[in-house]
């Protein structure tokens, strides 16, 4: 087994945590917005499944800029601030430190993502029978967006040396 | 050349260089295996940085460092990174990811290092009951103290069971008991052909388990040799004579005095060399004598039989302690090297 794949098995057990709690996040945003109402009040449910989709999906902008924040901030900054680095580069290649550790984050990460976009496919299914093509198209470029914001994160954590300062970089960048 | 007159490891002109100050200057030095060298010298001195350049951390400005492979062939650290494989480091105050158990961190790392994977699990549980660890195998390290972080340091650099083993203070933070632990798992490493490199503050264990010292100071390497070689080198040396009986305050100025007389042939100017004025002083707490002579062999004989023939004093122990040489040694070559700096 390489380097890069052993790295990505042990960043995947070593954010299992973070990858529960927006998973949680987000299925009991969507618990609480999409599902509740419509069962208590099926009026309030719009006529398409697309304009369900639609009005829902907003908030998988929030997810996907704090998520990305969270898995990613930290990549290469975390190895200098905790001098993690001194354990690790005499054992390792830098370049296959970093591989390793973004895959497995971005793997965490687009499941987040998926896993959202699952539960409206279900809610589609529940309360409309059908799901549209569209659905799909915006799953997709939902995740091209995640990967780019990702790797946006990921290079500015590159020249940090703080945690901190990478994640609130990141946030003015990305927000101002 | 024979293979044994290859060294394991070769710092060769050594330099590096952080902007205008230089680190690490012009250091040679050579590590033949099976070897224990202990890495000396002030805060600042350069140790941690040879040891981040040779661990491939940092690119030396000049010079290289070579390790020799399993064909007997010296490899350049720089070049050929593969070659670290064989070593494992403690370099600084280790750093986990904390929210790792110590089993899943030295799986992780066991695996990076290619050991093979049948032997892992067994590996994992002989490294941590080697290091008095295995009761906390699957607890998070962010509960650990910092000796036991400094022992699972320890840990990760032999969890793949390298032919080189460097370490970086790696007594530091520890209490007395884990430091005696650590120096029986150094000896132990060496009787199983282990080749360590140490650096370290603590000059007592370092005497305790190296087979040579290297002295540096401002980067540059002042001496390198075995103990008693150095020792050698000392214009002064030490004696502790413990008594006993203590003598009294009232009587402690005239009997020094006396001593001072009887044995001025063999005295030293300490002065010169510490801050003290004296050439013997008496010490309550070891309830004895400190006598500072001229280090010559025949001296220490003719200092205790002029004791026991011309004096009252009771004397029941006389030695040289292992801790004040390596002590001495450090502070007159510190001291000599700073006194050449000045002059140019």
């Amino acid at each position: 087994m390489s380097q890069t794949s052993i790295t990505l098995l042990f960043e995947l057990k070593r954010h299992k945590g973070r990858f529960y709690i927006f998973t949680l996040i987000s299925l009991f945003f969507i618990t609480l917005s999409g599902l509740i109402p419509n069962l208590i009040n099926p009026d309030l449910l719009p006529d398409t499944f697309n304009d369900f989709a639609s009005s829902q999906l907003s908030f998988i902008n929030f997810i996907i800029i704090f998520a990305s924040f969270f898995f990613f901030g930290a990549i290469i900054a975390e190895e200098f601030q905790y001098k993690t680095n001194l354990i690790l580069f005499p054992k390792i290649n830098k370049l296959k430190l970093i591989a390793g550790k973004f895959l497995g984050n971005i793997i965490l990460f687009l499941s987040v993502l998926s896993i959202y976009y699952l539960y409206y496919l279900i809610l589609g299914l529940i309360f409309f029978q059908q799901i549209s093509f569209e659905f799909f198209l915006s799953y997709l470029f939902t995740l091209l967006y995640g990967i780019a914001v990702s790797t946006f994160i990921l290079a500015i954590s590159s020249f940090m040396r703080s945690v901190l300062f990478s994640i609130i970089i990141s946030f003015l960048l990305l927000f101002v | 050349m024979s293979i044994s007159e290859i060294p394991l490891i070769k710092f060769e002109n050594l330099t590096k260089d952080f902007g205008q100050i230089r680190a690490v200057d012009n250091f040679n030095l050579e590590v033949y295996e099976g070897e224990i060298i202990g890495l000396i010298g002030p805060n600042g001195a350069g140790k941690t940085t040879a040891i981040k350049m040779l661990a491939n951390i940092l690119t030396p400005s000049q010079g290289r460092i070579l390790v020799k492979d399993k064909n007997n062939k010296l490899q350049d650290v720089v070049t050929n990174p593969k070659i670290l494989q064989e070593s494992g480091f403690l370099i600084d105050i280790p750093n986990f990811y904390e929210g790792m158990t110590a089993y899943e961190l030295l799986k992780y790392f066991a695996k990076l290092q290619n050991y093979p994977k049948n032997m892992v699990e067994s590996r994992i549980d002989e490294v941590l009951q080697l290091i008095e660890l295995f009761e906390w195998k699957h607890q998070k390290v962010k509960i650990f103290s910092k000796g036991m972080k400094q022992k699972l340091g320890l840990a990760q650099a032999i969890i793949h069971d390298p032919q080189i083993v460097v370490l970086d203070e790696p007594q530091i933070g520890l209490d007395p008991k884990a430091r005696i632990d650590v120096r029986n798992i150094l000896k132990d490493l060496q009787k199983n052909g282990k080749t360590i490199f140490l650096a370290s503050h603590m000059l007592y264990e370092i005497s305790e388990v190296c087979d040579k010292i290297a002295l540096i100071n401002l980067g540059a390497l002042l001496e390198f040799d075995k103990i008693s070689e150095l020792e050698k080198k000392l214009p002064m040396h030490e004696i502790r004579c413990t008594l006993l009986d203590p003598i009294e305050s009232k009587d402690v100025g005239p009997i020094l005095s006396m001593l001072e007389d009887k044995l001025n042939p063999y005295l030293i100017e300490a002065s010169t060399y510490t801050n003290q004025q004296h050439h013997i002083l008496y010490d309550p707490s070891i309830q004895g004598l400190k006598i500072l002579y001229d280090g010559k062999d025949d001296t220490q004989d003719k200092i205790l039989t002029t004791l026991k023939k011309e004096t009252d004093l009771k004397i029941i122990s006389f030695f040289t302690p292992k801790t004040h040489q390596l002590e001495r040694i450090y502070m007159d070559l510190i001291k000599r090297d700073e006194v050449k700096r000045r002059k140019k």
